[in-house]
């Protein structure tokens, strides 16, 4: 028997633990926290690192004591064995061994439950990212209460998407985590001060650092990852000597530099020790791509041609014979051309091949060779293959982009842009 | 199932095979192969020699230029510390490049040492075909790791299989908390590591969701990731969401590129004295073409060069006696059979010089010292003409001693006319870069002592660079006229273009003979001698040599179609002249587009297609024009509406076996027709 104090001391704890919050936890407190019977299915909802599995999790560590609880996140249940042996795992407190039989079904699952008569206790089951299961699971989910004949067992779901994208015959009771403004957050990361700083300077940084991050992100969990790294450069000033604590203006031009290149680096899991070194090593890996062999060079330009390109050109540009060419002005191409912003179109293989030979110098032979080079293209994703590719003709797509394909034709001093023309 | 939908309805069956019966049949065909062992003969051995000598060259060099890649991602993935407060899985992105048939090897070496590395760490391996879902992915690893310590020792007996099956855990019992289990059970600090070997083939949603899951249980078990990216960096970016990367502590290692391991392969293995293995010029530069312009891999290189010495020494006991050790030579000549004393006097190389007598043993083995003699001077005059003209401006021979190795093995590279292009830009490099050029000739003259010529070389270099030392770059040797320069400049007032240009053209040749220095002179003079005296000398192609096919491999024709396999010219050859393959008397053709009676099926319906000038043909038509060629004489005389129901069973068939080799296609418009999918006739 939980007494109202205790409830309310979880309340208060709770709420000292995530700040601004004060709604849903009373609310959830309310549902869970009650003595005789719990809802059979609670849906929480909120985008990504609001605090959902956290709150969840904090407050079922709780109440653990009086209710017997698992947390079962649907990413690691590749099959619904696993799914549903976890969740007995921990519900009846045993090993993989003691389980009676294979549990692979709903079905077995409710046995088991009923065996070891689960009905006389207090059961909260929480699907984390219950987005990644079927959608049949979630519905008997939703109305495990009714199977077992137990009010004491509570179903939450907690999902990143929409609980109406979901089938409308669940019945839930909604709770919306919403996203923290900027206020919020920066009384969060405030909490995060590391402690040889003093408060005054830790708030200027977050003034200068969520003013410029915020349009581009609000993930919290990437925002204290970047703030741990930004505020190591911004700090730097201040320990050399050559700034004095509260000179922000002269601060923010010390550190603007930074903040430019992890605006373009975020969320790509850059460490700290990486930062410096991020913007030349970037261009160096771009060069690395291009790092192809001669024909697949070729055949990467021939395909971004036949992409780009409309076929009824194809015998103007290719066939060498005719004099029509020179007199019929092609269009050229100029910047962000039509075909460029509608997107690569399909191709065959034999026109690619007839592309390639055409703006290839050297005779070259069909060989076995030559032609696993469009495979390899392919598996590295710079083509983009269509149809099983087995007794039909395979037709293909050219997923690179111009920026890519310039660079790769001026390394084996081909003119591509004679070559493409603007419809 | 897709890939048998054919022209003619019917049900095809695919048997399942039983892993047992697998298993059973392999090690039996193990055993016969054993039984069957190729006798010890002398090509045989002889090659064995060799290629285990070059194999174990390759992989000291793989591993020495592999080393700091490895180490450093090693490094990474055995001393990061996972923090618990962000649950990051460590994960070293390695940029292997596009060379995908490498990758396995690398992936193999990684794992290797990372399985050597303290604290201990437990490795597996996943490639794309794991990834289907995320159960074989997640099957697959933990059965990596759990049944790892026992993978040695079931792959050699059979007996000790049935030992370590109680030990082995099924399959379908592998499942994360079986991995934790173990984990327990494991050294404390133990990491486990996984290695997925192409990011760029697995399904994406499953490799995501891998990552997720793997994410879970950081807690529990210290997951490293390495994951083998061929193209770049931002290729991962763009395949994994943010909910995925965030998950990651990513840090970036570059591997070498291939065409380093390809000059180091050939510098430090192929290209040396001391490997008996010499490849000729062309075959040279066919296979590094094959690199550089195919596909950028190592393994498939060397897998050509292998196959090339098989291809050299395969029942040629000439050859095996050329590289055998000079003690041994005199027994095996001895052996040899009229048939290929024979040979050896029909070889061209010899001028027809060599005759059936009893000198005819002691001439052939003074040859082939004398070959080998020169193969060494070679090498030793490839790496002085190496450091000669690899900085060169432009280098007119290319910078690797691969380059200058095929142009030489062709002819003799002093009269190739980019050497002179190089003499001439030699002769204006300064007393500095001279010195150090003629030192480290010194030194590649001083490591080859066991040579004569290199003795008398190292003297003759040594007094040039002394030469060029003493003479000084300020004494102006007056020999020229200075008053012949002054002239010219007066005249330069013309009427026409073309008389101005021949005036500014002297003025030119009148400023090449301004007065040399006493450096430049000595500069130029020691040039010339050293190309004259030592050069020409030391890089005698060994090409030119009496004998020398039979130590130097080049052969090109004869490879040339077995590295790089033509298959839709063999195809074409099949279908147009059955006889080139199949070798019969019946076939002879008289011209290409004959169609013979005698052929098989496939040709002559493949023959009679390419007859038809639209890419819709009818099979009706198609199938009279068969029946034309193919029945009995009687038919013509019958009804035509009365089909022979053998010829059509024939032809169908012919046209299915047409329409799995991807000639034609069912028609999208006429029910009756075929569709053509190649283009051109003949």
């Amino acid at each position: 028997m939980l007494s109202n104090l205790t409830k309310l001391s979880i309340i208060k704890s709770l709420n000292s633990e995530f700040l601004f919050r004060e709604v849903q936890i009373d609310t959830l407190c309310n549902l869970l926290i009650e003595d005789d019977v719990l809802p059979p299915c609670v849906f929480v909802h909120g985008l990504p690192s609001v605090g959902k599995t956290s709150l969840i999790s904090r407050l079922l560590f709780y109440i653990r004591d009086s209710t017997k609880t698992s947390i079962v996140n649907s990413v690691c249940c590749y099959t619904n064995r696993v799914l549903f042996e976890s969740i007995l795992k921990d519900l009846l407190q045993i090993k993989q061994s003691d389980l009676p039989h294979r549990c692979d079904n709903f079905m077995q699952f409710i046995n088991v439950l009923k065996q070891f008569s689960i009905q006389k206790e207090r059961v909260i089951i929480v699907l984390d990212k219950c987005e990644m299961l079927a959608q049949e699971l979630i519905v008997v989910f939703s109305k495990l209460q009714e199977f077992i004949k137990s009010h004491q067992l509570c179903v939450i779901f907690v999902s990143q998407v929409l609980p109406t994208k979901f089938d409308e015959d669940i019945n839930f009771i909604p709770i919306i985590l919403e996203q923290y403004n900027s206020v919020e957050i920066s009384e969060i990361l405030l909490i995060d001060k590391p402690n040889d700083w003093s408060i005054e300077v830790y708030k200027n940084f977050l003034t200068v650092f969520i003013g410029s991050f915020i349009g581009n992100c609000r993930d919290l969990i990437e925002l204290k990852h970047l703030a741990k790294i930004l505020f190591v450069k911004y700090v730097e000033p201040i320990q050399d000597g050559s700034c004095a604590e509260l000179n922000q203006n002269f601060l923010f031009r010390k550190i603007s530099p930074t903040i430019q290149l992890l605006l373009n680096n975020v969320y790509l899991g850059t460490s700290l020790e990486s930062v410096d070194s991020l913007s030349d090593e970037k261009i160096k890996f771009e060069k690395f791509a291009l790092d192809l062999p001669y024909y697949a060079k070729y055949f990467l330009i021939a395909a971004y041609i036949a992409s780009f390109n409309s076929p009824k050109y194809d015998r103007k540009l290719f066939v060498k014979a005719s004099n029509k060419r020179k007199k019929t002005k092609l269009p050229k191409k100029s910047d962000n051309s039509i075909s460029e912003l509608v997107g690569p179109k399909n191709f065959s293989l034999d026109r690619l091949l007839a592309i390639f030979y055409a703006i290839i110098e050297e005779n070259t032979n069909m060989t076995a060779n030559l032609l696993a080079q469009i495979n390899t293209l392919a598996d590295l994703g710079l083509l983009m293959r269509f149809g099983d590719g087995k007794l039909d003709t395979p037709k293909y797509k050219c997923s690179v982009s111009y920026d890519c394909i310039i660079n790769i034709a001026r390394t084996v001093k081909f003119n591509i842009d004679k070559y493409l023309i603007d419809q | 199932m897709d890939s048998t939908v054919s022209a003619s309805k019917g049900c095809f069956v695919f048997k399942k095979q039983n892993s047992e019966k697998n298993k059973k049949r392999k090690s039996k065909g193990k055993k016969q192969l054993k039984s069957n062992e190729l006798k010890t003969e002398l090509w045989h051995s002889t090659f064995i020699d060799i290629w285990t000598d070059v194999k174990s060259k390759l992989d000291d060099l793989n591993e020495s230029i592999y080393s700091k890649f490895i180490s450093e991602s090693v490094d990474f993935m055995t001393t990061t510390n996972n923090t618990a407060s962000h649950k990051n899985i460590p994960t070293a992105c390695l940029l292997t490049g596009v060379n995908l048939p490498d990758h396995e090897s690398l992936f193999g070496l990684l794992a290797s040492s990372l399985e050597k590395s303290k604290p201990p760490v437990a490795v597996a391996i996943l490639f794309s075909e794991h990834f289907t879902s995320v159960k074989s992915a997640v099957v697959n690893m933990v059965s990596q790791l759990i049944n790892s310590k026992d993978d040695y020792s079931d792959s050699d007996e059979e007996i000790d299989e049935s030992l370590n099956q109680k030990s082995f855990i099924k399959r379908s019992e592998c499942s994360i908390s079986t991995l934790i289990d173990w984990y327990n059970d494991q050294p404390i600090g133990t990491r486990v590591a996984i290695l997925v070997k192409d990011f760029e083939m697995c399904q994406q949603t499953v490799l995501q969701n891998f990552i997720l899951l793997l994410s879970c249980y950081i807690d529990m078990i210290p997951f490293v990731l390495a994951i083998g990216i061929a193209t770049s960096i931002s290729n991962l970016h763009n395949a994994l969401p943010h909910h995925v990367v965030t998950k990651l502590k990513v840090k970036m290692f570059v591997s070498e590129a291939s065409v380093v391991f390809l000059n180091n392969i050939m510098d430090k293995v192929f290209l040396k004295p001391d490997c008996s293995f010499y490849l000729g010029g062309r075959i040279l530069e066919y296979v590094t073409e094959v690199f550089l312009y195919y596909n950028f891999s190592i393994k498939q290189f060397v897998e050509s060069l292998k196959f090339c010495l098989m291809e050299h020494l395969y029942l040629k006991p000439l050859n095996c006696i050329c590289v055998a050790h000079e003690s041994a030579q005199g027994d095996l000549f001895d052996s040899l059979d009229e048939e290929t004393l024979k040979e050896l006097t029909k070889l061209r190389s010899t001028n027809y010089k060599l005759k059936l007598d009893y000198n005819l043993k002691e001439t052939f083995l003074k040859l082939i010292k004398e070959l080998k003699t020169c193969i060494e001077d070679f090498n030793i005059g490839l790496r002085i003409l190496q450091i000669l003209v690899a900085d060169l401006p432009n280098s007119p021979l290319g910078t690797q001693l691969r380059e200058m190795y095929s142009i030489g093995m062709k002819k003799h590279i002093i009269d190739d006319p980019s050497f002179k292009t190089c003499l001439q830009l030699l002769k204006f490099l300064s007393k500095g870069d001279l010195l150090t050029k003629f030192d480290k000739i010194c030194h590649i003259l001083k490591n080859s002592k066991k040579n004569k010529r290199a003795k008398y070389a190292l003297k003759l270099v040594q007094s040039y660079a002394i030469s060029i030392e003493e003479a000084q770059l300020s004494n102006v040797i007056v020999e020229a006229k200075t008053q012949v320069d002054l002239k010219p400049l007066e005249n330069l007032k013309v009427v026409s273009r073309s008389q101005f240009k021949k005036k500014l053209i002297d003025n030119v040749k009148h400023e090449d003979i301004r007065p040399m220095t006493e450096f430049e002179k000595a500069r130029s003079k020691t040039l010339d001698d050293l190309t004259d005296v030592i050069l020409r000398q030391f890089l005698t192609p060994p090409t030119t040599m009496p004998l020398h096919e039979l130590l130097i491999f080049d052969d090109l024709p004869s490879i040339k179609r077995k590295i790089i396999g033509e298959d839709r010219a063999a195809q074409y050859t099949a279908f147009v002249n059955p006889q080139h393959y199949i070798d019969c008397d019946c076939c002879e053709l008289e011209y290409t587009e004959q169609i013979l009676k005698t052929m098989p099926d496939i040709c002559i319906v493949y023959k009679l297609h390419l007859e038809s000038r639209f890419d819709q043909i009818n099979i009706y038509d198609w199938l009279q024009k068969f029946i034309s060629v193919v029945g009995s004489d009687q038919n013509e005389l019958d009804n035509d509406n009365d089909v022979d129901p053998a010829l059509q069973a024939r032809f169908i068939r012919a046209i299915n076996e047409l329409q799995h080799l991807g000639y034609i296609r069912k028609s999208k418009y006429k029910a009756d027709h075929m569709q053509r999918l190649t283009c051109g006739s003949y």
